[in-house]
């Protein structure tokens, strides 16, 4: 088996990680992907965390290092012995045997936080919705699944507040694709538009022809070495098949991914599906499936190879 | 960056001694310097799924030898790794625990040797080796003391696991440096006296005890059998004999004195503790390569095993011919 093709999708808490590693999983089949959460590597559980004052986001209550190690591993085709943390009670688990499958993602706070993770990945994602947003997330999903009240969630944010600053948000440079949901000027609420980020340590692919001046909900601006795509949330069902179009005639080798599961995702038990996260996870989806194919061809992933375009460049020699 | 640590490696079947061997040593090494790994943690099932599966935990299947392989390559080059944890107590896992590489690792189990890319890992290879019905009374008196189990389930424990004892743990045997047999006496089932037979191989340079062989009954006596050198330090040794002996290792590790003052040779039965001048003698023995390895690392060496020393730089010497050569 080829080395897997590994995503990172990095971001601080309650920031979309898991809505959007869940979708990725879905389209490429629960037996392509092993999910790996980085909470696994806590150092210490929720009372632990209490009595030394330390929250989740602090590098030192994390077995960063295992992390690595283990990342890693899995890039070479290794199997790990992870750790579990439970979400639940905030307790850990025995840890449990993984196997490396073709895609490994990896969704959590601090995944970009050393150089020596940073190399493990394919593709990097980030998320960065604008905190208002996000702190309504994290009160909506740890009072209703993690057993907390809307007070304690509330104190935890403002608690967090500083490491976030320090050690979550600065992770967003390391990032080829960063991600913004933000609320839509459109008429339905729920219709979040997405902002992208792209930059130039990945190829992406080339969305001019469908973006352009902006009408009808997509939107793409030159900046010096990024790209930035906005999608609105209510775009034209139409408009928003002309750029997933666009993008799966460059994924004509992964035909058989095609399906209707992109931008669904879930609010409480309710399936739904958003245009702009089905083209955002088709982005991404495009740059694993590239990967995959760099590899089976005997290169060493996209990454590398963007590295020696923009070297190549840097040098001034001509392709 | 400090130097790798020194790894240990000590296996043998369930009940062989292993942790008896490996507590002297880590009470005299001190227990900051020694991190101390039991491969049971690599269990894949619990007692419940080995049992609903019926497979023993001797079988390389039922262990994570590969995650093992890893975290042993890790230790060995100063990382440090989450390791898993098996509770014999209840026969269960907890949560994995932090392991820091410090100056020595200890590796204790029943599967140590069994994948050759294991063994390089290893600076000390001792395999434990008792005769059978030995190792029977031990482990019937350990399981019913200290794990929850009856006699008659330990027996007939024994007689399950005897298939794979044969096919994967005795095995390993041919990958020791030190292959150690504690046994009585032939009249004698006092556990303080007990005759050590070791079995010495050419991969370490082991001390030279022949100036202490003497044709007595209470001495050493050293053989060679097949290349391997054999030696055995009776359970009723001549203390006067036993301390010069010990007397002239340490001298061989004049750069290690502090840690005389730690008693080697302490055992326990039960609640009760004694002391034996055979297991004494063997610890020492051990000991002695693991710092003899220390001061190799420390000095820039890759180790003592032969395979290490290999890989040392050589003299150079001018290739045969080279001067005769026409110009």
């Amino acid at each position: 088996m080829p080395r897997p093709i590994i995503l990172g999708v990095v971001g601080d808490s309650a920031a979309g990680k898991t809505t959007m590693t869940r979708g990725l999983v879905r389209i490429l089949g629960e037996q392509q992907v092993t999910a790996v959460s980085t909470d696994d590597y806590h150092r210490y559980d929720r009372e632990q965390r209490e009595q030394r004052g330390i929250t989740p986001l602090h590098p030192e209550c994390n077995y960063v290092d295992i992390m690595s190690q283990h990342l890693r591993h899995l890039r070479v085709g290794e199997p790990i012995l992870k750790p579990v943390y439970i979400h639940s009670d905030g307790t850990f688990g025995p840890a449990v045997y993984v196997s490396p499958k073709p895609f490994t993602i990896v969704e959590g706070l601090l995944g970009y936080y050393t150089e020596s993770l940073l190399d493990a990945y394919d593709v990097r994602v980030y998320l960065a919705p604008p905190e208002d947003l996000r702190r309504r997330w994290k009160v909506k999903r740890d009072t209703s699944r993690r057993g907390y009240t809307t007070d304690q969630v509330l104190r935890e944010l403002d608690k967090r507040e500083r490491d976030s600053a320090q050690f979550i948000r600065p992770q967003e440079r390391f990032a080829d694709v960063v991600v913004s949901f933000r609320e839509g000027h459109g008429r339905d609420p729920d219709a979040l538009d997405a902002e992208l980020l792209l930059r130039d340590s990945l190829p992406h692919p080339d969305l001019s022809p469908v973006g352009g001046s902006g009408k009808g909900g997509v939107a793409v601006e030159e900046l010096e070495s990024e790209l930035m795509v906005r999608i609105a949330g209510d775009i034209a069902r139409d408009q928003a098949a002309e750029i997933e179009e666009a993008i799966w005639e460059k994924l004509h080798f992964a035909a058989h991914l095609r399906s209707e599961r992109l931008g669904q995702f879930v609010v409480g038990n309710d399936l739904q599906r958003s245009a702009s996260l089905a083209v955002v996870q088709l982005l991404i989806l495009y740059h694993l499936v590239t990967a995959k194919a760099a590899i089976a061809l005997g290169g060493v992933g996209p990454r590398a190879e963007a590295v020696d375009t923009t070297e190549r460049q840097a040098a001034g020699v001509q392709s | 960056m400090s130097p790798r640590p020194v790894i240990l490696g000590v296996v043998g079947d369930s009940a062989a001694g292993k942790t008896t061997i490996t507590r002297g040593l880590v009470r005299a090494l001190g227990e900051d310097h020694v991190a101390h790994i039991c491969t049971d943690d690599y269990h894949r099932y619990d007692r419940q799924r080995r049992a609903e599966l019926g497979i023993t935990p001797l079988h390389p299947d039922c262990n994570y030898l590969d995650i093992l392989a890893q975290d042993l390559a890790h230790l060995r080059r100063g990382e440090a790794v989450l390791k898993p944890v098996y509770r014999h107590s209840d026969g269960t896992f907890a949560p994995p625990v932090y392991v820091r590489p410090v100056r020595f690792t200890v590796i204790e189990g029943l599967l140590g040797y069994y994948m050759p890319e294991m063994l390089d890992i290893y600076d000390v290879r001792v395999f434990l080796n008792p005769p059978e019905d030995l190792r029977r009374r031990w482990k019937v008196q350990r399981d019913c003391s200290r794990r929850g189990y009856t006699t008659d389930q330990v027996l007939a424990e024994l007689d399950r696991r005897e298939a794979d004892s044969e096919a994967f743990i005795r095995p390993q045997r041919r990958n020791a440096d030190m292959l150690i047999s504690f046994r009585p006496e032939d009249s004698d089932k006092d556990p303080t006296h007990l005759d050590a037979e070791l079995t010495l191989r050419d991969d370490l340079p082991h001390p030279d005890l022949t100036p202490f062989v003497q044709d007595r009954e209470d001495g050493l006596t050293l053989r060679e059998v097949q290349g391997e050198r054999q030696l055995c330090i009776p359970g009723r040794m001549n203390p006067a004999h036993a301390a010069a002996i010990e007397e002239a290792i340490w001298e061989r590790m004049h750069f290690a004195t502090h840690l005389r003052a730690r008693r080697l040779g302490e055992f326990t039965v039960g609640t009760e503790l004694y002391r034996s001048e055979s297991l004494a003698l063997v610890q020492l023995l051990i000991l002695y390569h693991l710092v003899t390895a220390t001061a190799t690392i420390a000095l820039g060496g890759d180790g003592v095993r032969s395979a290490d020393r290999a890989g040392q730089p050589a003299l150079q010497t001018a290739p045969v011919g080279s001067a005769e050569e026409p110009a």
